[in-house]
């Protein structure tokens, strides 16, 4: 029996070896569980009552499910930094990087959640409505070249200087230009999740499926399409209020 | 000139070497058939699937296809390369038999290939393909002028003997695993993706011999340029078909290597499906497992076969994996390919001189050379020979070879409307065991000093030739278009 669980013991820690971005999907999948029991939630979601720093307070709650959503489709961008560097400072590139990624979202998420905030309580848009359009805009910038374009980009790399305050710089210029890629490709769908909110863990589990499927596998160009009908429909069956 | 053996087929079609055929004329029976045989294809509709213009669109073609048509399929930088390419051979070589037999010409008929490996005049354009006319006066469609390939091959210069070295990758163990293996990293059907993925046949001869027939600044789009350089043009070249029955020749050596060098077992590879068309224009389907065994399964052989059983090693388990490779050593400035040489010397950190020092010693470990982050608009036309800490001109520099940029297929991989699939970055990876070896052994191995060459690999004149060929190139007074190297990195697996 010891023989059977040193042996997979072993292949456990060789297959981590392999994949040294493991920590961080640990994160990820630690991060789903707590968006599951209700962490992060604000009120601006749970009621319908915003004060003014109401986009501010919900910035805890935006960052944590940016680490569910986005971060899982830069692994394979985290496998490349940690395999890319010395043992010796393997973790501090992958963190380093993951960081600054998840910040190019929570500038967005800042932007978004603001301007979600003043479209819907100072312009007074309704929700239904207002979540009706980002479905559409969602749903039609699929269809985009831009789209495309941001979509197939994932392979491209900056290099990475193996020591010191340059390969803590080179690491810095990846994240940045892996985050902004990210950003054009899934800004729309993400500008759902600031309508909807981070507590409705359907809309997060269906549309964190679609920008995995689309940026990690290999028939992902083929989802852009029908996703984007998808979206359609049901931005039409909000705007309906079905 | 089909042979009986004990295999299940009545008949095998003999693929044989072009230099062989032509040793003592340009236009041999087999030659001369093939060329007519292009010539009634060239001449058919693009739309019919049994033209040249169609036949070399399956590759790749800047025309929008007709419909359904399965153009631009070829597979590139992956584990589907080579059975991919050899049931496109295969269909290709049906439907010039078709036309050869149909012609008169003899029934049956096998492409030959080109061992451009071999010594002089092996190591040159076949002369058939540098005719200008047939012997009954009219045009040779198997003679392409500059730009469509290089003056100096036409001029019956040698290829570079680093352009054409197998040895790298006829050394490989395993077709896929550790990279780079024999045969191309396990990817899903890719047009084209990363460099990463691509096997060690892939990268040498295949790329070397695609880019070194076209030369500096020949790719220049819709097949107004060089064709072998470009994807999209390759096939129309009709040394292209010589050239990939070469590769496919150099797959069944390999097997018959023995030892750990076997297929992928993988169901993912062996049940992968490709369409083509047969010589009715009929589309047909082929999966990997139906193209394991050339002279069973597809009724063909080459004419080294029998030489090739003799030398099988017994059949061996795969090594156990072990780790991944760790980085050991990197360059902090990019480096700038633009046509002449360069050098640059990597220095280990003390953390990992002794792990790169004992792992030029016999032992399980293996010493690794990657190019990362490479940048090219477009493909400059050169082939960069790498060599590691190679000695000046005296000596056999051959032995300090680990590999060669050549960047075919670039073009592809920068259209960022084309799916790119595999690991991020854009990597040449060299497995550099042995010349570390030799180099320890010299006592040239040292840590705080590994020097990487690049060098862009010439045409040759003939042999006794030097001072008076001609070879209709003015090339070296310009650069080449640059290729960015990100970083050049030392690995130890």
């Amino acid at each position: 029996m010891d023989g059977v669980l040193n042996a997979l013991a072993q292949r456990l820690a060789l297959t981590l070896r392999w994949r040294p971005e493991w920590r961080v999907a640990a994160v990820v999948a630690a991060t789903w569980i707590a968006l599951a029991a209700g962490l992060g939630t604000h009120a601006s979601h749970t009621g319908r009552h915003h004060a003014a720093l109401a986009p501010i307070a919900g910035l805890p709650g935006w960052s944590l499910m940016v680490v569910a959503m986005m971060v899982p489709v830069t692994l394979p961008a985290i496998r490349h930094v940690g395999m890319s560097s010395m043992r010796s400072r393997r973790q501090r590139a992958m963190a380093i990087y993951t960081i600054v990624y998840v910040g190019v979202w929570v500038l967005f998420g800042i932007t978004a959640l603001g301007t979600e905030h003043l479209v819907r309580v100072h312009l007074g848009v309704s929700h239904r409505l207002l979540l009706a359009a980002v479905l559409t805009v969602a749903g039609a910038w699929q269809l985009t070249r831009a789209k495309r374009r941001a979509l197939f980009a994932c392979g491209r790399t900056v290099p990475l200087p193996p020591l010191g305050r340059r390969a803590d710089a080179g690491c810095t210029r990846y994240a940045v230009l892996q985050g902004w890629r990210c950003v054009n490709s899934c800004w729309a769908i993400m500008l759902v999740m600031v309508v909807v909110g981070h507590s409705s863990l359907v809309w997060m589990l269906a549309l964190t499926a679609l920008v995995v499927a689309e940026e990690l596998t290999v028939s992902g160009r083929r989802l852009t399409r029908p996703a984007a009908g998808a979206l359609g429909v049901a931005a039409v069956a909000v705007a309906l209020g079905l | 000139m089909a042979v009986s053996g004990s295999q299940p087929a009545s008949s095998l079609f003999v693929r044989r070497d072009i230099w062989v055929l032509e040793k003592n004329e340009a236009f041999d029976p087999i030659t001369l058939a093939y060329a007519k045989a292009v010539k009634v294809m060239q001449a058919r509709a693009a739309t019919d699937p049994t033209s040249w213009t169609f036949q070399g669109a399956i590759h790749g073609a800047y025309a929008a296809p007709p419909p359904r048509a399965g153009w631009n399929q070829c597979q590139h930088q992956g584990w589907f390369f080579l059975p991919w390419h050899r049931m496109y051979v295969y269909y290709l070589e049906r439907i010039v038999r078709a036309a050869v037999k149909a012609a008169g010409g003899p029934a049956d008929f096998a492409l030959p290939y080109w061992n451009y490996s071999k010594p002089f005049p092996a190591n040159t354009l076949p002369l058939g393909f540098r005719t200008a006319t047939l012997p009954d006066g009219t045009a040779n469609p198997l003679s392409l002028a500059s730009p469509r390939r290089l003056q100096a091959i036409m001029n019956g210069g040698q290829l570079s003997a680093t352009v054409t070295n197998i040895s790298i990758a006829m050394g490989k163990t395993s077709f896929t695993t550790p990279a780079p293996g024999f045969g191309g990293g396990k990817v899903g059907p890719q047009h084209f993706g990363n460099f990463n993925d691509s096997g060690a046949l892939e990268l040498t001869p295949h790329n070397t011999i695609h880019v070194a027939l076209c030369g500096q600044g020949s790719l220049v789009g819709q097949c107004r340029g060089g064709f072998m350089i470009d994807p999209n043009c390759a096939a129309l070249d009709p040394i292209f078909w010589l050239h990939h029955a070469n590769i496919d020749r150099l797959w069944n050596n390999w097997l018959a290597l023995g030892g750990t060098r076997v297929n992928p077992p993988d169901s993912s590879w062996k049940n992968a499906s490709f369409a083509f068309y047969d010589e009715n224009g009929t589309k047909v389907t082929l999966t990997g497992s139906q193209v394991l065994d050339s002279a069973t399964q597809l009724g063909y052989v080459y004419d080294d076969v029998a030489s090739l059983k003799m030398a099988s090693l017994p059949p061996e388990d795969a090594p156990e994996p072990g780790g991944p490779p760790e980085l050991v050593a990197a360059t902090e400035e990019p480096v700038r390919l633009v046509g002449g040489p360069a050098a640059v010397t990597i220095s280990a950190p003390d953390e990992t001189q002794e792990l790169l020092r004992t792992a030029a010693a016999p032992g399980p470990e293996r010493v690794l050379v990657t190019i990362d982050d490479i940048k090219a608009d477009i493909n400059p036309g050169v082939v960069y020979a790498v060599f590691l800490n190679a000695p000046g001109d005296d000596g056999d520099r051959l032995k300090y070879h680990i590999g060669n940029i050549a960047l075919f297929g670039i073009e592809k991989m920068n259209d960022a409307d084309e799916r790119h699939d595999g690991a991020p970055g854009f990597q040449h990876v060299f497995d550099a065991t042995e010349v570390a070896g030799r180099l320890a052994e010299e006592g040239r191995w040292d840590p705080s000093a590994v020097t990487v060459t690049f060098e862009p690999a010439e045409v040759l004149p003939p042999p006794g030739e030097e001072d008076t060929w001609d070879s209709g190139e003015s090339r070296k007074e310009s650069a080449a278009p640059p290729i960015e190297i990100g970083r050049v990195s030392i690995l130890v697996a």
